[in-house]
């Protein structure tokens, strides 16, 4: 009698077991079938930096946001399909991460020249995860004085190509243009994307990375709202270099010429 | 109790036959789907969000949200929450990156949703009035179905104030609508987010005026080069003034600048006299020529003229005119009341080549002598 108790609480219990397992909490949005559902609750992964549980009893915290090359590793396998899209590795978090640095606060061209072009630069970096990729736009008006904008380069409708009458840099003519590409004219400025750490686990083929009107070195154009960076998936860190150039033609209205501008990076996940 | 082996027997029978119940029963449930977990919620899909601007603690902010709905189910509430988290699990809270958002300090607006099967959505009242993290929408509950786009607008949402810094937005579906408690979720979606800061782009342009007077070598170029402009005596001709025939003679002056509000051309004229102080009278504002011999006359415009032919309009393609009274041909004024403005442009403008008019009638009672006037032309730029 003893033993067939036994047997029967053993296997009640082990019912029992797998039914609690089976009723934990609803969480993460992660791979979810109509009877099945992957929830990561673990404390995080190398690309959750400084994770913490949520009970606080369990911390990651690598001494550096290096990727989690502090950790042994950082690579995060990436399989998708249009619909679908997995991460593999030994770390991978369920928590959609975007990450965006604006490195450059101020952009001083200053005095500009009918004889001569000026340039000047700035950085910012962005790092996806969990997503269908990002895009960044830019998001302002050219810089003005008076209400008088010096005037943005390239045909004026949101993301078009081409320009008129150039997408060159014209001295004595009134442009303002960017590009996110490494240039010899009018002056070597600017930089390709760098992949951070490496190409292995960051996006940074500006082909890819870079829309057309923003893609050919020596060309500029500007446009509030345009797409200058963009990703079809998640990626590690990328190093975006924005080549600002100017020109001012003999009829621009002398002053100090300022303006603002910011760029709003959206993930899809 | 003592037992029979009879009895015995059965017990092992029924030992065994709970063994293989109890396995049958394990092999079951693990087969088994697990019921909590596929339970109800399913994933908003190819979800983002766009805010109008990231810049830390802008107001005024539209955000833009686009996604899948993930499962075939009635919606009547959608809520959409700003949180250090994008965890189903974790509650909403700002603390942390998300401190400072706030639904509630423009009060956020909503235009609804558009899409198949989106329609009639509008702002929460009531249990579903917004809070500074959560925002809802609500309708009568209707149909949606896995797959549809819906793009969801809230307005005037104030972002959070750190910069640089990644902030989370949950979508969350539900089955009940206006007026019900939201509690039977249908669709669940994190969105990460980021703040950054302003990119201040500055540049200086050099105020300029170019401005030259000369009696020749001006060359109509653009710019003009002043270097190129000499002489500063205009000699009437014919000379010396004989009664009945104007006496006529021309001068040049460029003007242009990059002020804002373009410039103003006056001058500073004296009196057409000789050495001893005899003077041909001025004309009259906007006079005509008379070449009867009845009156002196002293004046110029910057018109072209054909009585007497003399002088060329105001030449180029920049937008400086001649003003007043000398811009009207064949008419001709003088004074010496000084700041006498004689032309101007109201923008920048590239140069303009202005033509001084002159035009001198005499007398048979004129007296004689060698007589001369000074004007003193200035321009002067407003920017």
């Amino acid at each position: 009698m003893r033993r067939w108790n036994r047997q029967l609480v053993i296997s009640m219990a082990l019912v029992l077991g797998i039914s609690g397992t089976a009723s934990g909490a609803i969480g993460d949005p992660s791979s979810t079938s109509t009877s099945y559902r992957i929830v990561e609750g673990e404390v995080g992964g190398n690309g959750q930096f400084n994770s913490t549980s949520t009970g606080g009893n369990f911390t990651f915290n690598p001494s550096a946001d290096d990727g989690g090359s502090s950790l042994g590793e950082n690579a995060v396998g990436n399989g998708a399909s249009t619909s679908f899209q997995t991460k593999s590795g030994f770390d991978t978090t369920a928590q959609p991460s975007l990450t965006m640095i604006v490195n450059t606060s101020l952009v001083a061209f200053g005095a500009l020249s009918l004889v001569t072009a000026k340039t000047a630069t700035a950085t910012f970096s962005v790092k996806d995860y969990t997503s269908f990729g990002y895009v960044v736009q830019i998001v302002g008006s050219p810089p003005s004085n008076g209400g008088h904008a010096l005037a943005g380069m390239g045909s004026q409708s949101a993301n078009s190509t081409g320009c008129s009458p150039t997408c060159a840099s014209n001295n004595g003519v009134e442009q303002f243009g960017i590009n996110l590409r490494l240039n010899a004219s009018p002056a070597a400025v600017g930089a390709d994307p760098v992949p951070i750490p490496s190409s292995a686990f960051s996006l940074s083929n500006p082909s890819v990375v870079i829309p057309l009107p923003y893609r050919t070195a020596d060309a500029y154009r500007y446009f509030s709202g345009d797409t200058i960076a963009s990703a079809p998936s998640s990626s590690g860190e990328t190093d975006y270099t924005i080549s600002f150039m100017a020109n001012m033609s003999s009829v621009s209205p002398g002053g100090t010429y300022g303006g603002g501008m910011t760029l709003v990076a959206t993930g899809t996940y | 109790m003592k037992l029979t082996s009879n009895a015995k027997t059965r017990l092992s029978f029924l030992e065994r036959a709970a063994s293989w119940i109890g396995a049958v029963s394990l092999i079951l449930v693990s087969l088994a789907p697990i019921p909590a977990l596929a339970s109800t919620a399913g994933v908003l899909d190819t979800r983002s969000v766009t805010p109008s601007s990231s810049l830390p603690a802008a107001t005024g902010v539209t955000l833009t949200s686009v996604f899948n709905i993930g499962q075939t189910a009635n919606v009547g509430t959608i809520k959409f929450e700003i949180c250090d988290s994008p965890l189903a699990a974790v509650s909403c809270v700002n603390s942390g990156n998300s401190t400072g958002e706030s639904f509630t300090s423009g009060p956020a607006t909503t235009t609804g949703c558009t899409g198949t099967n989106a329609a009639s959505f509008v702002l929460g009242v009531s249990g579903q009035a917004s809070t500074a993290n959560t925002l809802y929408m609500t309708r009568t509950s209707a149909s949606a179905t896995a797959g549809n786009t819906w793009t969801c607008t809230i307005n005037a949402a104030k972002n959070p104030t750190t910069t640089n810094v990644q902030y989370y937005m949950k979508i969350t579906t539900y089955n009940e609508g206006t007026g019900v408690a939201p509690t039977t979720v249908r669709d669940f979606g994190g969105i990460a987010m980021a703040t950054t800061q302003q990119i201040s782009v500055t540049a200086n342009v050099q105020e300029n005026l170019v401005f030259c007077v000369g009696t020749s070598g001006a060359t109509s170029g653009t710019p003009e080069t002043c270097g190129t402009f000499t002489g500063s005596t205009v000699t009437l001709s014919p000379n010396p003034m004989a009664n009945g025939a104007a006496s006529t003679g021309i001068a040049k002056m460029t003007a242009a600048t990059n002020g804002l509000n373009g410039y103003n051309i006056t001058y500073n004229g004296s009196s057409f006299t000789d050495t001893t102080a005899d003077t041909i009278t001025a004309f009259p504002v906007g006079g005509a020529v008379n070449n009867s011999a009845t009156a002196e006359q002293f004046g110029f415009n910057l018109m072209t003229n054909t009585t007497p032919a003399v002088g060329v309009g105001a030449t180029g393609s920049a937008s400086g005119t001649a003003f007043g009274t000398y811009a009207t041909a064949n008419t001709f004024s003088y004074s010496t009341a000084g700041g006498v403005k004689i032309a101007s442009a109201t923008q920048p403008t590239a140069d303009t080549l202005y033509t001084m008019a002159y035009v001198a009638n005499v007398l048979a009672t004129t007296k004689a002598g060698a007589y001369t006037a000074t004007q003193t032309f200035i321009c002067t730029g407003n920017f």
